[in-house]
């Protein structure tokens, strides 16, 4: 049984490894490979600052906020494991700045330590008159992508560096299975409308004296076009781009502005802060994460695709449970397989 | 008087802030700060500078309560501010946790910190050797950055700084109208004060910057506190002992409890042990003297025995200090015009 992963970005990696860890021991001869254009450091979830904190609505969308959870329980359960460090994990506590009263999001419960912030907290922020404190958790990529290679590298799992143009390039050869997490680029393999960039600029500083995360909110404007600032084990990442339909990867002059200028405002201790790298990335938006399976025709082979893709810039917070919710796919597609094969013994 | 001469002995948190703060309010006044030690080689280098009061049990509580709350204030100010970075002042969030349930729940700085609530179930699964919490978000004055920070507006000020060693206050009567004594441990032989004793505290400093949160026990012993390079890993309370040399058992001792509370320490790198002696007494004497040998008399101002508290009240002690600083020019002065009469 052979499976092929096309992505190595968070997705595609821990979509790999939660396969491999349920199925290995049931399918002796379960073998995936990973096909991907990027590799870390070089893929879109090694640009993002890796906190845990979903969309401030899930639009009704429970099955997310489901997916949602069942990562940050994940990761809490490894936040005393001697693998915390190398996976990049901690955790992270901080402000969620608005500018009137908004309703508590989807994930209150979720997090540790949720509430209101108190008016002395707020003058903190000058300008922003509602928030939340909670205590959330960092995954940090340039960690979690390696820490997901090595475990599947250790599980005998191969990649392959070469853009793949097709499912058909990756389903011939015995290929039974394609999971096809190629985040952003996924339309280049099946058109997608709903797939749009949500493009983001990010400015990498040194302030080690940051240890919160300050999130800011512009109802009027978007998730992500307000100014945040959250700090990583080695680097500070200051944001608020968020833009839709733009697919440009180049560092804008005008972004890099509005970002070191609004967050030195939300907090001006940043201005002594020295200024180490700048990236542009591309969220791969759309309005649902896209997790289903789907049986292809190519030629005279037939392939079972599992999609999962879509995870616009909240990859990391879901991505456990979108890798769980692709296992239990794949494992009806075993399931599926075994009934077509000649079955074990007589039957009535 | 048109220029009056103060001398401030001691150069740590509590003799640097003491000096500005007489600057401030005697701006006519000739501020010169004399110590045989300066940072990183000070008492205060060793301590975190985390802000969670320490009480003295002969000090009455509304007047430690506002020593406490006028320096939250006056850091919560440069916290956020350009100049936080090299001050080595910022935010730091976390949580206190009792083995037992302690006997006051809500200490009296509980409403001068910030956000401070008890922790929630969830929140105490993550030490399951404890069974009470409090959560909140306070001040953290990193050293040497807080030392070099006081130094340089010190000398913007036009304060002198001398490294000097005082072996008694005497020796300065002739250069100094005004003693101001902030020589901390260094009072038990410089004033001969038998009420201020030592209590040792050897720390370790790490290097383990995804800890982003303060842990502390409630018994004091154990805390991790993370600083903008390093996180201090406590520690021992030694009352009575002087010894300054870091004792490799009591190292793999505090290690080992700080790990208990927060695992991931265990791959923390580049571990250095430091000492320093905590300059206790039942109260914080912050008080005018009047020395007198023969004929001559010596004006002194004591600002020592801060304890396990020097950074939590430094402003709050350094600003009463400096009226006493005041009240001994008026006192000058008066005697001065009584002298002409």
């Amino acid at each position: 049984m052979r499976v092929a992963i096309i992505g190595a970005g968070v997705i595609g990696l821990s979509s790999a490894l939660c396969i491999h860890e349920q199925f290995h021991g049931l399918v002796p001869s379960l073998e995936l490979q990973v096909y991907a254009d990027h590799f870390t450091p070089h893929t879109t979830s090694d640009g993002a600052a890796g906190l845990w904190q979903p969309y401030l609505s899930d639009h009704g969308n429970l099955q997310e906020t489901l997916w949602n959870k069942e990562t940050f329980d994940y990761l809490l359960s490894h936040l005393h494991s001697p693998a915390a460090k190398e996976m990049g994990l901690f955790l992270i506590s901080g402000y969620n700045l608005f500018t009137e009263p908004v309703p508590d999001p989807s994930w209150k419960n979720i997090v540790l330590g949720f509430r209101n912030l108190t008016p002395r907290e707020l003058e903190i922020f000058p300008g922003y008159s509602y928030g939340w404190f909670n205590t959330a958790l960092m995954l940090e990529g340039r960690s979690y992508l390696p820490w997901l290679t090595n475990r599947l590298t250790q599980r005998g799992v191969k990649f392959f560096h070469k853009k793949v143009e097709s499912f058909q390039e990756v389903s011939g050869d015995g290929v039974d299975v394609v999971l096809n997490c190629s985040g952003m680029r996924a339309g280049d393999l099946q058109p997608d409308p709903e797939l749009q960039p949500g493009r983001g600029q990010i400015i990498k500083v040194l302030a080690p004296w940051v240890k919160h995360f300050v999130i800011t909110h512009d109802l009027k404007s978007g998730i992500y076009n307000s100014p945040y600032v959250i700090p990583g084990s080695e680097f500070t990442v200051l944001g608020g781009i968020y833009q839709h339909g733009n697919w440009s990867e180049e560092n804008s002059a005008k972004d890099h502005k509005f970002i070191w200028d609004s967050c030195c405002r939300l907090l001006p201790a940043l201005q002594k802060a020295k200024i180490v790298a700048e990236w542009s990335g591309l969220r791969p938006a759309r309005p649902s994460v896209r997790l289903e399976r789907e049986s292809i025709r190519l030629g005279n082979l037939q392939a079972e695709v599992i999609h999962n893709y879509g995870h616009g810039g909240f990859g990391i917070t879901i991505h456990w449970g979108c890798a769980m919710a692709a296992a239990r796919l794949f494992g009806n597609i075993l399931q599926e397989k075994q009934q077509l094969a000649s079955p074990p013994g007589p039957r009535l | 008087m048109a220029s009056p001469r103060v001398a401030v002995v001691g150069a740590g948190v509590i003799g640097l802030s003491t000096a500005l703060c007489i600057t401030e309010t005697c701006p006519r006044c000739s501020v010169t700060v004399l110590s045989e030690q300066f940072n990183p080689n000070t008492t205060s280098d060793v301590a975190a500078g985390m802000l969670i009061p320490h009480t003295y049990p002969d000090t009455p509580i509304h007047r430690q309560k506002q020593w406490f709350k006028e320096t939250f204030t006056y850091l919560f100010g440069i916290s956020n501010s350009a100049e936080a970075s090299e001050a080595g002042i910022y935010l730091v969030s976390g949580w206190q946790v009792f083995k037992s349930t302690p006997k006051e729940e809500l200490p009296f700085w509980s409403d001068i910190v910030l956000g401070f609530r008890p922790m929630s179930e969830a929140e105490l699964q993550k030490f399951p050797q404890h069974r009470f919490g409090q959560a909140f978000t306070t001040l953290k004055c990193d050293c040497p950055p807080y030392l070099l920070w006081l130094e340089k507006r010190l000398k913007a000020a036009g304060t002198q700084i001398s490294t000097r060693k005082v072996a008694d206050l005497w020796e300065l009567h002739s250069e100094y109208d005004i003693v101001v004594n902030c020589t901390g441990m260094g009072a038990h032989q410089l004033v001969g004060d038998k009420q201020l004793f030592p209590v040792r505290g050897q720390v370790l400093k790490v290097h383990a910057p995804w800890v982003k949160h303060f842990i502390r026990d409630g018994d004091g012993l154990t805390y991790i506190y993370p600083g903008m390079h390093r996180v201090t890993l406590g520690g021992t309370r030694e009352k009575g002992s002087w010894s300054l040399s870091p004792d490799p058992g009591t190292a793999r001792d505090i290690f080992d409890r700080c790990c208990s509370l927060e695992p991931s320490l265990r791959g923390a790198q580049g571990i250095e042990v430091k000492v320093g002696l905590r300059p206790s007494r039942q109260c914080v004497r912050v008080q005018r003297e009047v020395l007198r040998q023969g004929g001559a008399k010596l004006l002194v101002v004591h600002n020592y025995g801060h304890g396990a508290g020097g950074f939590s009240v430094h402003r709050g002690t350094a600003k009463e200090a400096a009226h006493l600083v005041e009240e001994c020019i008026s006192a000058l002065q008066g005697s001065s015009s009584r002298a002409k009469l």
